[in-house]
């Protein structure tokens, strides 16, 4: 019974991440596509992912897709670029990267294109390729073709006219190739481990899951100004 | 021996006011720092409020010429929108009289905006169109840096406004920045 006050600071400890990540309201995207709302099928998403990454391979240019259900109170422009910003889309000082974002309840579109990006993506060629290839199939409640070839058209304009560095995505080097934890992070996981083992005689071991999150992945740091365009369907 | 400790009191007291004005140079010049650096943000965020604008200042005489074959705008907004955008270029010293303009300008803008909504034969022809789409995402962008331009105001105002950082600022002549409003406001279409 000694060791209560040691337990809970253990304890809390575990606690601590997730309540210190709970703030802000934008989601932090990690992967090309995030469906919050489940209209894509896994299958869909490796699809759409493939041309993500093609586009990043060929000119380090980042394009995410995010599905919502509602982007109230803050509206779809605002909420786009926020998410932008706490995501960090594009390479850090290139800011190349590039947003579309559909609220399902809404019935809204909007691609929010990066600083890096204004100039090859203008408001009015994007709002071309999204009323040609995205609302017709958004209407039809069809979400996959719909982003499958508005990120496509995007992707391809992209391609064809990025002439900036093509800078790849500087991965942390993690010493356990499976454990995306660096050096000293590794070290507290085993501290703590060793403490909980000796406070409870080793019947607890399974706490460390919480401490895996937010190792790699994500986008490089880039920023947007608002530019791009936005519709209904 | 009485001598002696007088002098170790007054070295001690030396040290003692020696490390005073050491600690209080080193936070003033590390406060000064932070302020001019809070400063720069709010002049680089203005710079971009000004380039944001200035997009939408050089998009003037291009709506003015796609627009004004259409009788469904009113002559006399176009004219108003043509003088608003000679003046504002000329006051691009004075920035309060520059906030006035752009206000002016965004209500002209909004009135065409808002005949644009009102006929969808006007929505159906892809200059127009087009037009309304850059002119939509102008403002957005000008929203934005706006945003941050204001939030930048917000750092570097309440650090001012901070004890006991507001002795360096008043001292160094820190002065709080005015936020930027205004009275445009896009609704969602």
């Amino acid at each position: 019974m000694r060791w209560h006050p040691l337990v809970a600071i253990v304890l809390l400890l575990q606690v601590i991440p997730v309540w210190a990540f709970a703030g802000p309201s934008y989601p932090k995207l990690e992967y090309y596509v995030t469906d919050q709302v489940g209209v894509l099928t896994v299958n869909d998403i490796y699809d759409i992912e493939d041309l993500c990454l093609e586009v990043d391979n060929g000119t380090g240019c980042e394009i995410a897709v995010l599905i919502v259900n509602t982007t109230q109170p803050d509206g779809i422009d605002l909420f786009a670029v926020k998410t932008f910003e706490e995501s960090g889309i594009g390479k850090e000082g290139l800011d190349n990267g590039l947003l579309l974002m559909i609220s399902v309840s809404e019935k809204m579109w909007r691609i929010e294109v990066g600083y890096g990006l204004e100039g090859i993506l203008p408001p009015i060629k994007v709002n071309q390729i999204a009323e040609d290839n995205l609302e017709p199939f958004l209407e039809e409640g069809n979400y996959y073709e719909g982003i499958l070839y508005t990120v496509a058209f995007l992707g391809e304009e992209i391609l064809d006219n990025w002439d900036g560095p093509v800078e790849k995505e500087k991965e942390p080097w993690y010493p356990i190739p499976f454990i995306p934890l660096l050096w000293w992070q590794l070290l507290i996981v085993v501290l703590i481990a060793l403490a909980v083992f000796v406070v409870t005689g080793g019947r607890v071991l399974f706490f460390a899951g919480g401490l895996f999150k937010g190792g790699g992945g994500g986008f490089g740091g880039g920023r947007s100004g608002g530019s791009g365009a936005r519709g209904r369907f | 021996m009485q001598m002696k400790a007088g002098a170790t009191i007054g070295i001690a007291a030396a040290v003692v006011v020696f490390l005073i004005i050491l600690i209080s140079t080193i936070w003033t010049i590390s406060t000064y720092n932070k302020l001019v650096k809070l400063e720069e943000g709010v002049d680089g965020k203005w710079a971009q409020v000004e380039n944001v604008y200035q997009y939408k200042i050089d998009l003037i005489p291009q709506l003015v010429t796609t627009v004004e074959g259409y009788q469904e705008f009113e002559s006399s907004t176009l004219v108003n929108i043509t003088a608003l955008r000679s003046r504002w270029m000329e006051a691009s010293d004075d920035e309060e009289e520059q906030l006035d303009i752009s206000n002016q300008l965004d209500t002209a803008l909004r009135s065409i905006i808002l005949t644009y909504e009102n006929y969808p034969n006007l929505q159906s022809i892809q200059a127009v169109s087009d037009l309304m789409v850059s002119l939509e995402s102008v403002e957005n962008q000008i929203k934005v840096e706006r945003m941050r331009y204001n939030e930048e105001v917000r750092d570097l105002n309440t650090k001012i406004k901070q004890f006991p950082a507001v002795i360096v600022a008043n001292t160094f002549g820190f002065e709080e920045r005015s936020y930027f409003e205004s009275n445009f406001a896009p609704d969602n279409p």
